[in-house]
């Protein structure tokens, strides 16, 4: 990265207001564009109780609730791939690469198939949260993997990263495969649908439940950024600067855990916004996190909103998934960066 | 008073250290040498808090460190690692402010990373992006990042120990001086400092006392006119070593290449 253009905080706060209108106007757009176009001052009288009927049914119970989990989801993935990659000084660490994500949709994956059993002896009202601590344990149980492997080999390659990741994918695949199989027909729609990733098929309560978990795992995860700069020293010299690296990381990896499980439980597997969001991030505002981890939590809401967006008005009234979207951007974006980190380097 | 008495540690089934004692003085710069795998940078991580000995005791202050939270360690004393970097491309202002712990207000925080990094000679550069920087500029930063958090240290009660090992490892001449310059300074402010080096005529210039390390424990300790002998070294590093005073203070050790036993090198042709 050059080091002429990095940036002072003069022009980062501007940026990350720039950055906050963005999403203010996309988040109005995803409410106001759709089969249905409402004229963006109808939707703010709408939010705010009044409009006809249909426009706010139309707000209220389709495009509300896909804006915010759109925007729970970009802040979480985000913020946990700038998260991951500065606990693992590694620039290829996208929850979604290294399994994160895997790990949350067998969860959930499973809960949908077999829940049933389990959900009967739940209380009712504890039953919407089954799905995603579900998907908040695979996510956990990855992340515990991947920092082991971390500490093992005292700092992972970005060769090692991904391979780990290529295999915790597959035992995942594998795990989903045989959930699809022993599914019945309705469960079999559900989970295909959900396996692409899509931000329009959860209800209110699901979206809430996801939304509570993504903002309560947030600010553990801002509130870090001096750990996360430390952490780009290696665990021995953070620790020799006053850091307690073992209780930053359990920290960090359980906010991440919380954070991906339960956007992933909502949402579906969407791959790619935790690479992408902190690269363009760290490319315009430069690498110290306390304003990396808000940028990149812009970034990710602002992508993934477009990235809506752009599934909706593609091809109406059909909306392909979102997942088929992001992974359009950011599998090229993923191989380019492959190309541009030399390997025997640990960042880019 | 940092000092380790009596300590073993063995890892990976390798005993590495093996009843090292060593104590450090506040203002005092002591130089630790030895042979590779002597067990010096096993002994000054068990100095710094990072390892805990299998049996012998380790005081910082009275304290035993590895049971001091890593933020008491990190006010308490700084270290410098053998081959520090730092993975993101931060400025090199931004690395030195690593150092300095959030206790610190920012605008005393501006001024001691000022101060570190004109220390270490590197006051142009504390805009530019360290991967930009040359691999000895990159150093030095480092020690001015441990510099300022030995200061910072000191501000919040603490900052009495430096410990550097290899701090001069990749490093010219002058750049040499000038980190060993800035932990002599923190000597005369009352630190007591810690070099692990392999350079012994460095040791001979710079240090107050030099402990010779031997297969884990510390073999000889005092002035470097007291243990920079050939008669103290040769055993140690199985070479034959000649030693000269070019000025009061200063000596320096050369290893002797080309000579047999019993010739003396500086009179053959």
């Amino acid at each position: 990265m050059d080091a002429a253009v990095r940036a002072s905080p003069r022009i980062a706060v501007p940026a990350l207001g720039v950055l906050g209108l963005a999403v203010a106007a996309l988040a109005l757009a995803g409410l106001a564009l759709g089969p249905v176009e409402i004229a963006p001052w109808r939707v703010i009288v709408a939010l705010a109780g009044g409009g006809t009927p249909a426009e706010s049914a139309i707000v209220w119970q389709i495009r509300l609730p896909r804006v915010l989990l759109g925007m729970a989801t970009g802040a979480a993935l985000a913020l946990a791939g700038a998260a991951l990659q500065g606990v693992l000084r590694n620039p290829l660490a996208d929850p979604g690469l290294i399994g994160v994500t895997g790990g949350a949709s067998l969860g959930a994956v499973a809960t949908i198939v077999l829940g049933g059993m389990v959900a009967g002896a739940l209380p009712e009202p504890l039953r919407p949260w089954l799905l995603p601590v579900a998907a908040f344990v695979g996510a956990a149980l990855v992340i515990a993997f991947v920092f082991a492997l971390a500490r093992r080999g005292g700092e992972t390659s970005v060769a090692t990263l991904i391979l780990a990741g290529v295999a915790v994918n597959a035992i995942a695949g594998a795990g989903i495969g045989v959930m699809v199989y022993i599914s019945d027909d309705r469960q079999l729609r559900d989970l295909t649908f959900w396996t692409m990733g899509t931000l329009g098929g959860s209800g209110w309560t699901l979206v809430l439940i996801a939304g509570a978990l993504a903002v309560a795992a947030m600010p553990v995860l801002l509130a870090r950024a001096r750990d996360l700069d430390l952490f780009q020293l290696g665990e021995r010299a953070a620790f020799h600067a006053g850091l307690d690296v073992e209780r930053a990381k359990l920290a960090m990896g359980l906010a991440t855990a919380v954070a991906v499980g339960a956007v992933t439980a909502a949402a579906g597997p969407i791959g790619f916004i935790g690479l992408v969001a902190p690269h363009l991030a760290r490319l315009a505002l430069g690498a110290r996190h306390a304003i990396l981890l808000p940028a990149s939590a812009l970034m990710g809401v602002a992508l993934l909103l477009a990235a809506d967006l752009g599934v909706r008005l593609a091809v109406p009234p059909a909306e392909p998934p979102i997942g088929l979207a992001t992974s359009l951007i950011g599998g090229p974006f993923f191989l380019w960066l492959l190309l541009r980190v030399r390997p025997d380097r640990p960042h880019a | 008073m940092l000092e380790a008495a009596d300590v073993t540690v063995s890892l990976g089934g390798r005993r590495a250290l093996d009843g090292a004692t060593l104590r450090l003085a506040p203002g005092r710069v002591t130089a630790l040498v030895g042979p590779n795998g002597a067990g010096k940078s096993t002994l000054l991580a068990c100095l710094s808090g990072a390892l805990g000995p299998d049996a012998g005791r380790i005081s910082l202050d009275g304290d035993d460190p590895v049971r001091l939270t890593p933020a008491e360690l990190g006010c308490r004393r700084a270290v410098l690692d053998q081959s520090p970097a730092a993975a993101a491309p931060f400025t090199l202002a931004e690395l030195v402010e690593l150092g300095i712990p959030r206790a610190i207000p920012p605008a005393e925080a501006r001024r001691m990373v000022r101060e570190a990094t004109a220390a270490l000679g590197l006051e142009t550069m504390a805009g530019r992006s360290i991967h930009a920087l040359s691999g000895g500029e990159r150093h030095r930063g480092h020690m001015a990042r441990v510099l300022a958090q030995l200061w910072a240290g000191r501000q919040l009660g603490g900052g009495r120990w430096l410990l550097l090992d290899e701090p001069t490892a990749s490093l010219d001449l002058a750049h040499q001086a000038s980190v060993m310059r800035a932990a002599r300074r923190a000597a005369a402010e009352g630190v007591g400092v810690l070099a692990v080096l392999h350079d012994l005529s460095l040791a001979g210039a710079m240090a107050d006392t030099v402990a010779l390390m031997q297969q884990g424990r510390i073999v000889a300790t005092g002035p470097p006119r007291y243990v920079l002998t050939n008669d103290r070294l040769a055993p140690v590093y199985g070479i034959e070593v000649a030693i000269a005073e070019p000025c009061e203070g200063v000596r320096a050790v050369v290893p002797v290449y080309r000579s047999t036993p019993g010739e003396d090198p500086c009179s053959s042709p």
